[in-house]
């Protein structure tokens, strides 16, 4: 029997039953009651992991309390932070190093992620300058559940593992310039933050070895051997690696400009390489008979 | 909170403002934790995932969007998928259905405390439901719920959660009246 085919209730049934709905959401709150000091504790852990910078800056008592002047200087010195670090992202993803093959497009969330990061940073910086260390340690905390959140996102299927780890290695190297610059208070979470992002980039392939991730690029692996079929033009910053066909066949391509068939790579060595004077032609451990 | 300060507080939270987030957690967090309380049986357990839920939440925020579904009802699916993929990874986590199989294990040691005694009766008594009546009865009373919201978290309209609420009221007052007076109870299934 559904319940469409049970009898309506009488006018009695009703009035029973809402003094007995009333009695029983009574005894829920007694039997589970809410325990303030657990929301409390959650509400905190909640909230450091909330990235929203730029309020925090503005709403910190330290900023409020500053001279006009001073608060202007912030918010200029902020912004231009986060331009910077926006293009210095842009750059970085307008060049071959991260645009897209044909299997591993960049995510969205994925770019997102590690967008919101280098602008945090941005902000984390202009924090410091503000002096504002209370701030600067949220911050860094909130920082550190970015990192967490790229971590996971470079996990999932698809990640294009090269663009995040030029981004990474750019946001290393802004990280790295602030160690002088951290409140003393701050350094431990500095220096974890620091060691978080170093182990994140271990794990990625080193943008200096094989394959390009150049539509016309090959496919080689990032130790720099097999595949590698394409004439793409490497990455900006690429040393050699990625050349030839695994077996050896003479004119197996070479996506990378700067390496030789030999592996000993030359800064701009093919008049097909478009690689700037950024790359630095390591060797790389070719093992087959690619050209330029 | 209204629905249109919510909906302002939930279109805030969604841009990232932090007051807001704040503000949301504040709304719906006793709900939330309530309504894991009664899944998760230890308080330890239901903090944690608790937490689990509104970093879903904060997570989930920049996707959603209303498309029909309230947003205390997209709370309560995210803690109801927290619960589920919780109790998948534990097996020694006493949901509902777990308890099932053993009724009466924790019940009726004179040093229990009464608060765990009551519990123990509510959840006892909710065993006696079917599956959807116990649904509408937690997320009514323990989420605190509207039958709209409950509607469409289950994909029925709110006549059907206020009739399967009716039934089921009917046999949680009989059962725990029953209790109240030492009677025995038998099962209804």
């Amino acid at each position: 029997m559904t319940w469409r085919e049970l009898p309506p209730p009488s006018v009695f049934d009703r009035l029973t039953l809402r003094g007995a709905e009333r009695d029983f959401a009574e005894r829920v709150e007694r039997a589970f009651p809410i325990d303030p000091d657990a929301l409390a504790r959650v509400r905190d852990a909640v909230l450091a992991k909330v990235p929203n910078a730029a309020p925090r800056v503005l709403s910190s008592p330290r900023f409020r309390s500053m001279p006009t002047w001073q608060r202007s200087a912030s918010i200029a010195m902020a912004v231009a932070v986060v331009a910077v670090a926006g293009a210095v992202m842009a750059g970085g993803r307008s060049g071959s190093s991260i645009v897209a093959t044909g299997a591993g497009v960049v995510r969205p969330a994925q770019a997102v992620l590690l967008d919101r990061s280098a602008a945090r940073l941005g902000f984390v910086l202009a924090t410091i300058q503000a002096r504002d260390p209370a701030t600067v340690a949220t911050m860094l905390a909130d920082l550190r559940s970015d990192f967490l959140h790229v971590q996971t996102a470079l996990r999932r299927p698809g990640a294009d593992l090269a663009a995040a780890a030029t981004s990474l290695r750019v946001q290393a190297g802004d990280l790295a310039t602030m160690a002088a610059f951290v409140p003393a208070a701050d350094l431990g979470l500095y220096t974890e933050l620091s060691g978080q992002l170093d182990q994140i980039i271990a794990t990625l392939p080193d943008p200096a070895g094989g394959g390009s991730t150049h539509p016309g690029g090959g496919n080689g692996q990032p130790n720099g051997n097999s595949g590698g079929n394409g004439n793409g033009n490497g990455q900006p910053n690429g040393k050699g690696g990625g050349n030839g066909k695994p077996d050896g066949t003479p004119g197996g391509g070479n996506d990378n400009p700067n390496a030789n068939p030999g592996g000993n790579a030359k800064p701009h060595a093919t008049p097909r390489g478009t690689a700037t004077p950024r790359g630095n032609g390591k060797p790389a451990p070719s093992n087959a008979g690619g050209k330029d | 909170m209204h629905e249109v300060a919510l909906d302002r507080v939930v279109a805030k939270s969604v841009a990232g403002d932090q007051a807001a987030i704040g503000e949301l957690y504040d709304t719906f967090a006793e709900r939330v934790y309530r309504f894991l309380l009664v899944h998760a049986r230890e308080p330890a357990d239901a903090e944690d995932l608790l937490q689990r839920t509104f970093l879903k939440v904060i997570e989930g925020l920049p996707r959603y969007e209303a498309r029909g579904l309230p947003f205390a009802a997209w709370i309560f699916r995210i803690a109801r998928n927290t619960v589920i993929d919780h109790s998948r990874t534990r097996r020694d986590h006493a949901s509902l259905d777990a308890v099932s199989d053993r009724p009466d294990d924790r019940r009726g040691p004179a040093e229990l405390a009464e608060v765990a005694s009551e519990q123990e009766d509510i959840r006892s008594a909710l065993l006696m439901l079917t599956a959807d009546q116990r649904e509408v009865i937690i997320y009514r009373f323990f989420a605190g719920l509207t039958p709209r919201e409950i509607g469409s978290l289950m994909g029925r309209r709110e006549g059907s959660i206020r009739a399967l609420q009716f039934r089921a009221m009917e046999v949680l007052r009989s059962r725990l009246a029953r209790r109240e007076l030492g009677q025995p109870v038998r099962s209804q299934a």
